[in-house]
């Protein structure tokens, strides 16, 4: 049987054919919970709203699905860069001796440790006037994958946020090449 | 303290109650903070918390000395006050080494609501009857439900001695009999009237709340009277103010008190030219700088505090243009437990286009706080 | 040993599409909004349809200088504010957005929001953007930056609003972006399985019939004889094995031949342009026709969507006993033996494929040549009885949806009146004519809306055994007292969501009704000639044989 292409054939027809054809499968394959295929996939406009909402229900499952696949990680930090309230460059400028500050236009971010043995670490971030607070940390090192942590909402300026002493961000806090957004 | 009988502190809830797992004393330059279980999620009402347990807001600091506490609970609690009696007690019966930890068979199991102003007198909260339904049993030790005098009635529940009480004496004597709660409560009051003392030995207590205003107020009436040379300011290449913007108009300094009473801080006010110092505590000092150019904002916070602080958290710098229409303002938050003087400079650099100062004006103020006990 | 066939699809298409594509358009298509999707069932479709005719080159155009005009209306944010700081991607909420913005001190001079469309007046002619194509520009970019990379995308984008902002800079990115996304779906939706389906079945039926294949040269006879042939050739590939897959690729060449001769006629009495004379086809043109056909076929998606989801109208069985229906379109009424034959032995052939699948054991039947060897569980008078019920069930449930409209007083109920019992339209014409009396059909109302509006109110207040519209509503309220479905709850039937739902089911539910009645006619036709049973019998008979072929010999 002949599967060349039949010189009587409207291009037309054969074009809506496929079309048609193709239409069909997404749509099928839509009514499947297609993102069991990839489980980690986000939508673009999701990050975008996990940027302007992070402790959104959406924005967690995005910073979730960041935390497990690199690229997202890295989409998003760079989605960051547009939300951004505040970028503390990587340079050690404006950081303390131990790097435990940093700071940026009106943001002041710092660690104290804890008093207590094994205790956690506070992550203070403090605005010096009034404005918008930040929602979202962002820790983009020099080489690996951003970190990223939800912050609490804030009415007086002032952010605490309790980590592991060797949470991922604490860590990135003391590498003098790691820079900071606050978004 | 071996051998004292340890008592279980439930605060009690309308979804059931919340024990009081553990009490730590945490670094002075974080807030206080209520988790779950050991978690690492603050709870939302923290920072209430932080302003119950922080002088000059709060009632704890008074009592122990320390001005901030990590809390551990094994349920969370919503926003309100009606947990403020619970966690006192917890406080002073963590400072008398009598507060069960998970794990120890208390003496004792109290459950309690209501709230607790500044005077130590209990407030009146709602659930009352509500909170004690969900609590279940005490378990094997005898049970105490505190709950204010003069809430609705409140039906008997096997298991549980109803108290109402009326102040935090009274529910301490509840828990560690009359002699141990006056002097737990003598401990925090005696703290209250030495600062009253030292502000003004004549004025009732509740009159001084009105110290640190009123002091502000004279000393901006002071600005009016003053106000012909109010620079404080100098050029250091000696050329004229260019910018044709009066010298008050260049900087201001402003600080905001705290009302010791209430806690709140109050708006900011210029601090008059000549006046370098201030008695009364402050929440945080403001420069700003409205005429139009670039410049470099310094301030600085030192004293004796300084040495267990991170002193470069107090020394803050801003270098930003306006264009005339917006202020640039720099703010700096003063510690909230600082007992000793300390000492506020602030330099405000007028730039260059090469980023060289043409102008500066500075300020320093000495601000004396009040004193409170060395408990 | 036969290779197997992979149903791609739920309705049993071979697909070649990848996973990451169906997950880039599931994280599209499922994206997050306000209580339930960023982008609504209307603009998912759109993109769909885009993307399987691959007519995004206007689009993306159109996209260059929404981007533009994006970046200068927009705050610090720049483009990703305008499109994405809103949660729901909607006309009113780009409408909102960009009013909003334009009304600010800073706006842009070249850019005018007007009520319906932006104006964007950049160097060369004005370009005009409706706020309701918006969403769906929306979601083409969500897709291509979900696919190709924020990065990527970005760039090109910087790359656009550090120029100037004319045609041509416009076009450049629209070009670059096109690329790009060609490239993806060359990887991703790969055509050349549906070229090569289309050639083989153009060519069997040109050899059958001895002239160009068309629309009218596709019957049942030709789908069972195209089946038989593939699978009697063992050399053929895989393209053909399911009956359900063949049946399924001649409703949409019957569609695509008929459209095209459509076309043709249209365009006999006009000039051939020099595109037509390459033979080459328009992408937009082949979008619009594809957007024709696929509005019916998508009426079971669209009910497991917003707003339509509110109420349970299709349930699970019911839908896969429509899916082919549906599919099928006007060729329910051409091809109804097909659509019976695909419905009984293409489930019998999934259970033999299963029995492969499993290492030639079929369970407590034996071998997948014993289960060849018998018939399809379901006969066809059982089928057509099936479907028979379906076409019942799907119509109470539209007396349903009446009664939900007439309790929120919308004139639609008696839409389905009039659709559902056309005996009650000479009556109740005359109820709206006159209010006393049955008369003439002729006049017509002077204020037609107050007269719809006392008709409802009587449909639900009258007598019913006096007044057609109160006699429609009883029917309607007894029939929604027997569907015992989600969202069909007496409680909630005037909650606006409801009646959102049933505004929108109900369309819907028509185009299900029409196709089931269509199969139904012919059915009712061809067995009237010849009886199903033995239509029945002969069909197992050749689908044995061909079976047989495919998977091995009968015991």
């Amino acid at each position: 049987m002949t599967e060349t292409r039949s010189p009587d054939t409207d291009p037309f027809a054969e074009a809506l054919f496929v079309a048609s054809s193709l239409s069909c499968d997404l749509r099928h394959r839509l009514l499947r919970p297609a993102r069991e295929a990839d489980p980690g996939r986000i939508a673009f406009s999701e990050a975008a709203q996990c940027m302007a909402d992070p402790g959104s229900p959406v924005g967690r499952q995005v910073l979730e699905a960041a935390r497990r696949r690199p690229e997202i990680g890295s989409a998003l930090a760079m989605l960051a860069q547009r939300f951004a309230l505040a970028d503390m460059p990587a340079v050690a400028a404006a950081s303390d001796g131990t790097y435990a500050i940093r700071q940026a236009g009106d943001f002041l971010m710092r660690v104290e440790q804890s008093l207590q043995i094994g205790g956690p670490a506070y992550l203070v971030i403090q605005r010096a006037v009034e404005g918008t607070m930040p929602r979202l940390v962002v820790g983009i090192p020099e080489a690996g994958s951003p970190v990223m942590h939800v912050l609490p909402e804030s009415e007086d300026g002032t952010i605490q946020l309790l980590l592991e002493a060797e949470a991922a961000l604490l860590q990135l806090l003391r590498d003098p090449d790691c820079r900071f957004l606050l978004a | 303290m071996a051998g004292t009988p340890r008592i279980r502190v439930l605060i009690a809830t309308t979804r059931g109650p919340a024990q009081v797992l553990n009490i730590a004393r945490e670094n002075p330059s974080v807030r206080s903070v209520i988790c779950v279980g050991g978690a690492l999620a603050a709870l939302p009402v923290s920072p209430v918390y932080d302003a119950f347990v922080r002088e000059p807001t709060g009632v704890v600091e008074r009592m122990t000395g320390h001005p901030v506490y990590r809390t551990d609970l094994s349920a969370p609690i919503d926003a309100g006050v009606s947990w403020q009696l619970g966690l006192f007690l917890a406080h002073a019966l963590r400072v008398a080494d009598a507060l069960a930890m998970p794990g120890e068979s208390p003496a004792k199991t109290i459950l309690v609501t209501g709230g607790l102003d500044r005077d130590l007198k209990v407030t009146p909260v709602s659930h009352v009857a509500e909170k004690l339904a969900r609590a279940g049993l005490p378990g094997e030790a005898p049970g105490l439900f505190l709950f204010p005098k003069g809430s609705d009635s409140v039906a008997q529940m096997h298991g549980w001695n109803l108290v109402p009480v009326s102040d935090a004496e009274d529910a301490l004597a509840a828990c560690l009999g009359r002699d141990q709660a006056a002097r737990l409560v003598r401990r925090a009051c005696s703290s209250r009237q030495a600062l009253a003392r030292w502000r003004s030995p004549r004025l009732v207590p509740g009159a001084m709340s009105l110290i640190a205003a009123v002091a502000l107020v004279a000393l901006v009436a002071v600005l009016a009277v003053l106000n012909r040379d109010p620079s404080g300011l100098s050029a250091p290449d000696g050329h004229p103010d260019h910018t044709g913007a009066s010298p008050v108009g260049y900087m201001t300094l402003s600080i905001a008190s705290r009302d010791p009473a209430s806690g709140t801080c109050g708006s900011p006010e210029p601090v008059p030219p000549g006046v370098d110092s201030f008695e009364g505590t402050v929440c945080f000092g403001r420069i700003s700088v409205s005429s139009r150019g670039e410049y470099r904002l310094r301030m600085a916070l030192s004293g004796a505090f300084s040495h267990y602080v991170d002193q470069s958290r107090y020394r803050r710098e801003l270098v930003r243009k306006t264009d005339g229409t917006d202020s640039l303002v720099m703010q700096i938050d003063f510690p909230f437990w600082l007992r000793d003087p300390v000492w506020l400079e602030v330099v405000a650099d007028m730039l260059a286009m090469d980023g060289r100062p043409i102008r500066s004006a500075k300020r320093a103020l000495e601000i004396v706080p009040a004193k409170t006990s060395v408990y | 040993m036969a290779v197997l066939d992979s149903s791609g699809s739920a309705i049993g298409l071979r697909t070649e599409i990848s996973n990451e594509l169906a997950a880039v358009l599931a994280a599209v298509a499922d994206a997050s909004g306000e209580d339930g999707g960023r982008y609504d069932a209307r603009v998912c479709r759109s993109l769909i349809q885009t993307i399987a005719a691959r007519s995004y080159g206007r689009p993306l155009l159109e996209l260059a200088y929404l981007v533009a005009a994006a970046d200068r209306l927009s705050g610090r944010h720049g483009y990703v504010g305008f499109f994405w700081t809103m949660r729901v991607a909607t006309a009113g909420a780009f409408r909102a957005a960009a009013l909003s913005a334009a009304g600010r001190g800073t706006a842009p001079r070249e850019i005018d929001a007007a009520t319906d469309e932006l104006v964007i007046s950049f160097p060369g002619q004005a370009y005009r953007i409706s706020y309701s194509r918006m969403p769906f520009l929306a979601a083409l970019l969500d897709f291509c930056i979900t696919a190709l990379g924020f990065a990527e995308i970005d760039g090109d984008i910087s790359v656009l609003l550090s120029g100037p902002r004319d045609r041509e800079a416009m076009q450049s990115f629209a070009n670059g972006l096109s690329r790009r996304l060609y490239e993806f779906l060359k990887q991703h939706l790969p055509s050349q399985q549906y070229e090569r389906k289309f050639n083989t079945i153009c060519g069997f039926i040109s050899e059958r019939t001895g002239r160009r294949a068309g629309a009218d040269a596709i019957d049942d006879r030709t789908v069972l004889a195209f089946w038989e042939e593939r699978c009697a050739d063992r050399r053929a590939g895989s393209d053909f094995r399911g009956f359900r897959t063949v049946a399924v690729n001649f409703f949409h060449l019957r569609e695509a031949l008929k459209t095209a001769a459509d076309r043709l006629a249209v365009e006999a009495a006009a000039p051939i342009g020099p595109a037509r004379d390459a033979g080459e086809v328009d992408p937009g043109e082949i979008c619009r026709a594809l957007e024709v056909a696929d509005s019916k076929r998508s009426v079971l998606a669209d009910l497991s969507l917003p707003p339509a989801n509110q109420l349970k109208t299709i349930n699970k069985s019911e839908s896969a006993r429509l899916e082919l229906v549906v599919e099928a379109g006007d060729a329910a009424a051409i091809l109804p033996l097909t659509i019976l034959r695909a419905e009984c032995f293409g489930s019998h052939q999934a259970r033999i494929v299963q029995a492969v699948r499993r290492g030639r054991m079929a369970g407590p039947d034996g071998t997948v040549a014993a289960l060849v060897a018998q018939p399809p569980v379901e006969d066809y008078g059982a089928a057509t009885a099936a479907f028979q019920v379906l076409a019942e069930r799907v119509q109470k449930i539209r007396q349903a949806l009446m009664f939900i409209l007439f309790r929120n007083g919308d004139p639609e109920a008696f839409e389905i009146g009039f659709d559902i019992f056309p005996e009650i339209v000479p009556a109740l014409r005359a109820r709206v004519n006159d209010p006393e009396a049955e008369l003439a059909g002729n006049v017509v109302p002077l204020h037609p809306d107050r007269e719809i509006s006392r008709l409802l109110k009587s449909a639900v207040d009258g007598d019913p055994e006096t007044l057609v519209e109160a006699a429609l509503f009883r029917r309607a309220r007894l029939a929604f007292m027997k569907v015992n479905r989600r969202g069909f709850e007496e409680e909630r039937v005037c909650n606006p969501e409801i009646r959102e739902a049933a505004r929108a089911s109900e369309p819907l539910l028509r185009v299900c009704c029409d196709d089931l009645a269509a199969l139904l006619r012919a059915l009712d036709r061809h067995f009237s000639l010849i009886p199903a049973d033995r239509v029945f019998e002969e069909d197992c008979r050749r689908f044995q044989a061909a079976l047989a072929a495919l998977y091995g010999e009968p015991v």
